[in-house]
């Protein structure tokens, strides 16, 4: 693997405000939907919110459960899974995979996967939990609910 | 200015009595003047009532009760996105209206529709469920008698979906409870006005919405600037970045206490001792209650709402709720169990607003109820054996009481016994009643702006929110005209860019005020019509100019859109919402304060002047500021025809209700 990073998420500092839902599918589709988002936000039974994202998994399941040859496969620029919406059959074997119910179906049938948006993520650059926008004003200054970091090698 | 209607949802009408359902266009020239939200949902309830008579019980099967979110709601703005219903009030008789945060509003305009307009009465007990094209009718009588939380988790459960939100009432609204309130997304209130109790009585339990189908953006990488644009400018702002956003309404209560607008101990006092309001500030929640922070609904990056657990050690009281996690109290709750009524135990209040909005009980008219309750007891004009037979067993009204104020909020609700009946009809109606009882005269001591209904902080103080809670077209309330806070929060900029002097910044002088509370109704109806949480944008002209925001609609909707057009559209909706009024003949002398307010000095602000020495100038300089006949208070013809309202003009020609 490259230089290139992931997304992670903590869910102690999320609030739950859905930007990057929005964000994500208003980039990915022109519209404002978040069942078309490749990023959730869920809440716990005591209705704490959950960030729920592809961590970028090293030997990802998604991708050992995929039987279709090029239907997922690494993007040259940021390493991520992606998927090939022309070669995928939709038998939806990846979703079931994924460990972390990171994958969705659109009403279209389309798999939903976040493929890091060539690096220059919205849903980061809108969470309105992360320090470059919430710094100084915060009472956890550490906090954000959603980075873009280094991978680790 | 062109039509704005790219991507707008539909009118869903629903008529409970013949069970008919339909769907409709915005009209583009409804779009065009009103923009969407509180502007349009004001058009929807002005037309209603064309066809009826407007002063028909608003428990009658013919009112209407309109929900509806304007177009930068539920976009991811960064906002917020608001929504608001709109009906004739039980509570006051006239106009009403409440808006809400959640994520109902936001799946209602998911699912493709801008506004829901609800009539008639179900003949049993029913909930509207609305799961993006499908929408139905469904039997509620498994609900009905359920508290909020319950009833909420029932129709998820019912349904088949955990996303699905609702707006449900408790049993406040289903027993006609005047002020009832409709409870969204469980937490998320539309208190004030008895949004509920008009639900209760069309045997509606609840609305749940689910959106899947999402709302398309004109054009998205221009939004996604906009987005950008208002983030930065929300990061400008200090206020914001520094106190809202990590306290939400909380972070003030300090320093209205300070500034003697709190009103302590049934407003016999403007400021709280020290010691005891340390124990209701934010710092103390931060440090012994707060979990996490909380967004209150999709598309908000300020966030300001946060969540609580209650160990049980943290107070006096909290002993009582161990174990117990909610939402984030605000204000509303510091001030009124707080310190209206002495309670000084945070957990206790925390567990108070988790009861009310259970219970779907408006905690202003509780609140404000019970420490009214409070200062008789202290007078003894009232004392343990009235209290026993109207409770049916003995319990201290003491300063502080928190049995009084949890009977107080369940006997409201459950009307099971007398004095949940006597409070029925709201504070004012409960205080006439009280004084017939005890034959003496108690109205001195009930604090109510317009329509009896309870005010928000002290009004002596501050005359730009003396002036709003007595105008205000929804009756008292610090949201529409009373978002005047140059004076509260001394911005003599501001004043200096609209007035050209900066007297409406002054503290405590009645200067320029009227004319202040009018520009800021405008002003905080057109941020409604948007759909956005009026929290920011609303109060400071200089940081979000209304070209920020109309350029944010141009890109989501199309068109091109200048700042004016918004706020003439504001205007407009102040004005069509006073014509409501008119039509229903509330006339100067109607827009008044409580007998405190005007005429009793403050104990502990002896240099303020007494308001009523000069409180009827600045009602006269309001009325002119809006245009509008200051011997009537009625809207004039002129004023109308400018903001191309003609034919509201006629109507109320018609009526008798138009100034010359």
């Amino acid at each position: 693997m490259t230089t290139s990073k992931l997304l992670t998420a903590d869910p102690k500092f999320c609030d739950g405000c859905r930007m990057c839902e929005l964000v994500c599918s208003l980039h990915k589709t022109g519209w404002v939907n978040p069942y078309l988002a490749r990023i959730r936000v869920t809440r716990s039974a005591a209705g704490a919110p959950r960030p729920v994202i592809c961590w970028s998994c090293p030997d990802a399941r998604c991708q050992t459960a995929c039987k279709v040859p090029g239907a997922i496969y690494a993007d040259q620029t940021t390493g991520a899974l992606v998927i090939d919406d022309a070669t995928c059959t939709r038998c939806l074997d990846c979703v079931t995979a994924c460990p972390f119910k990171a994958m969705w179906v659109a009403p279209s049938g389309e798999v939903l996967k976040c493929d890091l948006c060539g690096g220059d993520p919205p849903c980061v650059q809108h969470c309105p939990r992360r320090p470059a926008n919430s710094l100084p004003s915060l009472p956890y200054p550490k906090q954000a609910s959603l980075k873009y970091v280094e991978r680790r090698k | 200015m062109s039509e704005q209607t790219y991507g707008r949802g539909q009118i869903l009408r629903i008529d409970l009595t013949s069970q008919s359902i339909a769907k409709e266009k915005i009209p583009g020239d409804v779009a065009k003047r009103f923009v969407g939200g509180q502007g349009i949902n004001s058009w929807l309830l002005w037309e209603h009532f064309l066809g009826i008579d407007p002063r028909i019980d608003p428990t009658s099967p013919n009112n209407v009760v309109i929900g509806g979110m304007g177009p930068l709601g539920a976009t991811g703005y960064g906002a917020g996105s608001k929504m608001r219903w709109t009906f004739k009030s039980p509570l006051t008789k006239f106009f009403g209206d409440s808006s809400s945060g959640g994520a109902f509003g936001t799946n209602l305009r998911w699912a493709g529709y801008d506004h829901i307009v609800i009539t008639g009465r179900a003949p049993r007990p029913v909930y509207l469920w609305i799961n993006d094209d499908k929408v139905e009718i469904r039997d509620g009588r498994r609900l009905w008698g359920k508290k909020v939380e319950e009833a909420d988790q029932a129709i998820k459960e019912e349904t088949g979906f955990a996303d699905a939100e609702t707006a449900c009432i408790g049993v406040a609204g289903e027993n006609l409870v005047t002020s009832a309130s409709l409870q969204v997304c469980r937490h998320r209130s539309a208190g004030r006005t008895g949004a509920g109790c008009v639900f209760g009585s069309k045997n509606l339990k609840a609305v749940a919405a689910r959106g899947t189908k999402g709302i398309p953006i004109y054009d998205p990488p221009g939004f996604l600037k906009s987005i950008e644009r208002i983030r930065d400018v929300l990061n400008k702002d200090e206020a914001w970045r520094d106190m809202w956003k990590v306290t939400g309404t909380m972070g003030v209560f300090g320093y209205y206490s300070r500034f003697g607008l709190l009103p302590f101990r049934n407003n016999q006092f403007s400021s709280m001792p020290q010691e005891k309001a340390a124990l209701l500030r934010f710092r103390w929640f931060a440090e012994n209650l707060a979990v996490g922070p909380l967004a209150c609904g999709p598309g908000c990056i300020s966030g300001c709402s946060g969540t609580y657990k209650i160990k049980g050690d943290e107070s006096p009281l909290a002993s009582k709720f161990a174990g117990e996690t909610g939402q984030r109290i605000e204000l509303l709750v510091q001030i009124g169990w707080g310190g209206m009524c002495d309670i000084a135990d945070m957990p206790a209040l925390a567990h108070l607003f988790k009861m009310s909005n259970d219970f779907g009980v408006d905690i202003m008219e509780a609140s404000f109820g019970c420490s009214f309750l409070m200062e008789l007891w202290q007078r003894k004009i009232i004392g343990e054996t009235d209290i026993s037979r109207w409770l049916g067993e003995p319990v201290s009204f003491e300063w502080g009481s928190y049995e009084a104020a949890a009977k107080v909020i369940e006997s409201i609700a459950m009307q099971h016994n007398a004095l949940g009946r006597i409070f029925k009809d709201g504070l004012y109606e409960a205080a006439t009643r009280i004084g017939e009882i005890k034959g003496v005269n108690v109205m001195q001591y009930a604090l109510y702006g317009k329509g009896g209904m309870p005010g928000v902080t002290d009004a002596r103080t501050n005359p730009s929110w003396a002036i709003a809670m007595a105008v205000s077209s929804r009756g008292a309330d610090h949201l529409k005209g009373a978002f005047a806070t140059l004076e509260r929060f001394n911005r003599p900029d501001i004043s200096l860019k609209h007035y050209g002097r900066p007297e409406a910044a002054e503290f405590g002088t009645p200067t320029l005020k009227g004319m202040d509370c009018a520009r800021s109704e405008n002003r905080c109806s057109f941020v409604n019509c948007l759909g956005v949480c009026q929290f920011l944008p609303t109060t400071d002209t200089i940081l979000y100019p209304a070209s920020l925001l109309a350029e944010a609609l141009s890109a989501s909707c199309g068109g091109v859109l200048a700042g004016e057009d918004i706020e003439v559209a504001g205007e407009r909706t102040v004005n069509l919402e006073k014509a409501f009024n008119s039509r229903l003949g509330l006339r100067r002398e109607d827009d008044r304060l409580s007998e405190r307010w005007l005429n009793e000095p403050q104990v502990d602000r002896p240099a303020n002047q007494l308001l009523g020495s000069y409180f009827e100038r600045v009602k006269d300089e309001y009325y002119e500021a809006h245009g509008w006949d200051k011997a009537t208070s009625l809207p004039t013809r002129g004023k109308l025809e400018e903001l191309g309202l003609h034919s509201v003009a006629e109507v109320l020609t018609r009526d008798g209700a138009i100034a010359r």
